[in-house]
């Protein structure tokens, strides 16, 4: 199938019809659904896809982690907006319904699947743990998967991980336990 | 007791479907051309299949592998005139889709490289290009978007077994206008130029590879399985099956048994027709046998009397689906010479990016 990227530009948008739906949902999860960033992220993904693909071609059996590092690096360059959503979310524990038209919306995008306390402890994460968290949460990669797409060693994935699983259960008051 | 990587994976949000407006603009988007290089891939399977180095040839079609724009064994060639075909050929026009296939399985010839050698390729190229309005925002009208068909002539060489880097020239042509469109001055700028540079194996393996392709199913069932079983998208499975199918034979050497097998079984997708007189990208007159993707026509091009695969092509059957008149061709490919040599020539490395996708 990923010969299909091998392809002229008709043919790469095999490559888009298998997993732009599924890039965009892991945008839309990040970014909220407000201001067109999921949708901008998605055609941006595969348009940097598209343009390395001949590198890409030769060196990888599946595209999904690929295609996911370079949202990933997109979905960076919106840090400060899926933070300010995120707190928006926060809030709404605090302000009950009463919510602005923005954050409104932005819960919205959530589908309320998003408790405010884990929300405000995903926004206090370092940028580099959520995405790493959420790839693995989020986007269903494995770690090896996440360290491709990531550009990193499955072992900083690993350690990452255990932190991140550290800071949420402090963030969330979990009990403290001996980690997995 | 309460574990936080499943709490958040459970609280992953919901979130309504990618719309399709914005999806269609993104997908369209993708015809644009990559910024300095060319793509690496197209290109599809071929006249002249002659053996390099140390390989016997097989089977030395129309003689000028490059593109003199005439096929010296297609009767109608030079006036495409469907019914006139010259007494001793089939009449291509009444063929079905598996008679041609079936001729086409036929012909498979078999170069029988060695792992250590390499598959090269010579081909003739258009596709198309549209590309993203430069203001960056949103779906451009008509007007914003320049569109042409960019045409080059490229040759790859490909490791056998997939071990070695491989390398690809690419010769840019002149491009030609996309109906309706005038071509953007800039296109102009590359053509007559020539670039090369090495494909790095990163120590991976391609599916494509001749040792690849030479495990696949080698029955016209099997390979029709096969033909059928990638990973699901929203596109009819016939439409997948046809798209894999190409995917095979671009700009790759398929062995003789394989290639056989995959014509047997592309006739059996459904939807997959004659068109009769077609000419690839080098001009030369052939039969397509194709199916409908997204208001275009997707041809293999096959010689009419030889019935070797010559290239694809692209033609508007739906104006409204492709975004052009009803008949315009907007890919176009001829594989000009495929043999196994024993050497790839030195090019540069394009990657500063290597380190970074080459895990």
């Amino acid at each position: 199938m990923i010969r299909a990227s091998l392809a002229d530009p008709d043919q790469f948008a095999g490559v888009f019809d298998r997993h732009s739906d599924e890039i965009h949902a892991y945008a839309s999860r990040r970014l909220g659904l407000d201001h067109g960033h999921a949708d901008d992220v998605t055609a941006e993904t595969f348009l940097i896809a598209f343009r390395k693909r001949h590198r890409y071609d030769l060196t990888r059996a599946d595209a999904r982690p690929w295609l996911y590092g370079i949202a990933a690096n997109l979905i960076a360059g919106h840090r400060r907006s899926e933070v300010r959503r995120l707190k928006a979310l926060a809030r709404t524990a605090a302000y009950g319904h009463e919510l602005h038209e923005e954050e409104r919306s932005a819960e919205r995008a959530s589908a309320a699947a998003l408790r405010p306390a884990l929300a405000a402890a995903l926004a206090r994460l370092s940028s580099a743990e959520r995405e790493t968290l959420l790839l693995v949460a989020w986007a269903d990669l494995s770690y090896e998967e996440t360290a491709q797409a990531l550009q990193i060693p499955v072992g900083t994935v690993r350690s990452r991980i255990h932190r991140v699983r550290a800071k949420l259960r402090r963030h969330l008051d979990l009990p403290e336990e001996e980690t997995s | 007791m309460t574990d936080e990587l499943d709490l958040v994976t459970g609280a992953r949000p919901e979130v309504p479907a990618y719309s399709p407006t914005a999806k269609a603009a993104a997908r369209r988007q993708l015809a644009s051309p990559p910024a300095r290089r060319r793509p690496y891939g197209f290109a599809i399977a071929g006249v002249a299949v002659v053996a390099g180095a140390s390989v016997v040839a097989v089977n030395v079609l129309t003689a000028a592998a490059s593109g003199t724009g005439h096929a010296p064994t297609v009767a109608g060639s030079a006036a495409p005139e469907p019914s006139r075909t010259v007494a001793a050929l089939p009449d291509v026009t009444k063929m079905s889709a598996s008679e041609v296939l079936g001729r086409a399985a036929q012909a498979a010839t078999d170069l029988k490289p060695r792992n250590d050698q390499f598959v090269k390729v010579t081909s003739e190229t258009m596709y198309s290009v549209i590309e993203a309005p430069t203001g960056s925002s949103g779906t451009g009208g008509p007007g914003k978007e320049p569109r042409y068909l960019y045409r080059d002539k490229r040759t790859i060489w490909l490791s056998v077994d997939g071990s070695k880097d491989g390398a690809l020239t690419t010769e840019h042509l002149q491009p030609r206008p996309y109906p309706g469109w005038p071509v953007p001055k800039q296109a102009y700028a590359q053509a007559g130029t020539t670039e090369s540079m090495k494909l790095p194996t990163c120590g991976q393996v391609p599916d494509t590879v001749y040792t690849r392709l030479e495990r696949l199913p080698t029955s016209e069932k099997g390979m029709r399985a096969h033909l059928f079983a990638g990973p699901r998208t929203k596109n009819p499975a016939e439409v997948d099956a046809w798209t894999k199918v190409g995917d095979l034979l671009r700009e790759t050497y398929m062995p003789a048994a394989q290639r056989a097998a995959l014509f047997r079984a592309a006739a059996t997708i459904p939807g997959v027709k004659v068109t009769g007189h077609v000419t690839d990208a080098a001009s030369r007159s052939g039969i397509g046998v194709g199916l409908v993707r997204f208001g275009i026509r997707e041809d293999l091009v096959f010689d009419a009397k030889t019935f070797e695969l010559l290239g694809e092509r692209g033609t508007v059957v739906d104006a409204k689906a492709a975004q052009a008149p009803v008949g315009s061709v907007l890919s176009s490919t001829a594989q000009l010479q495929v043999s196994i040599v024993d050497k790839a020539p030195d090019a540069p490395n394009p990657i500063s990016e290597k380190q970074k996708y080459c895990g």
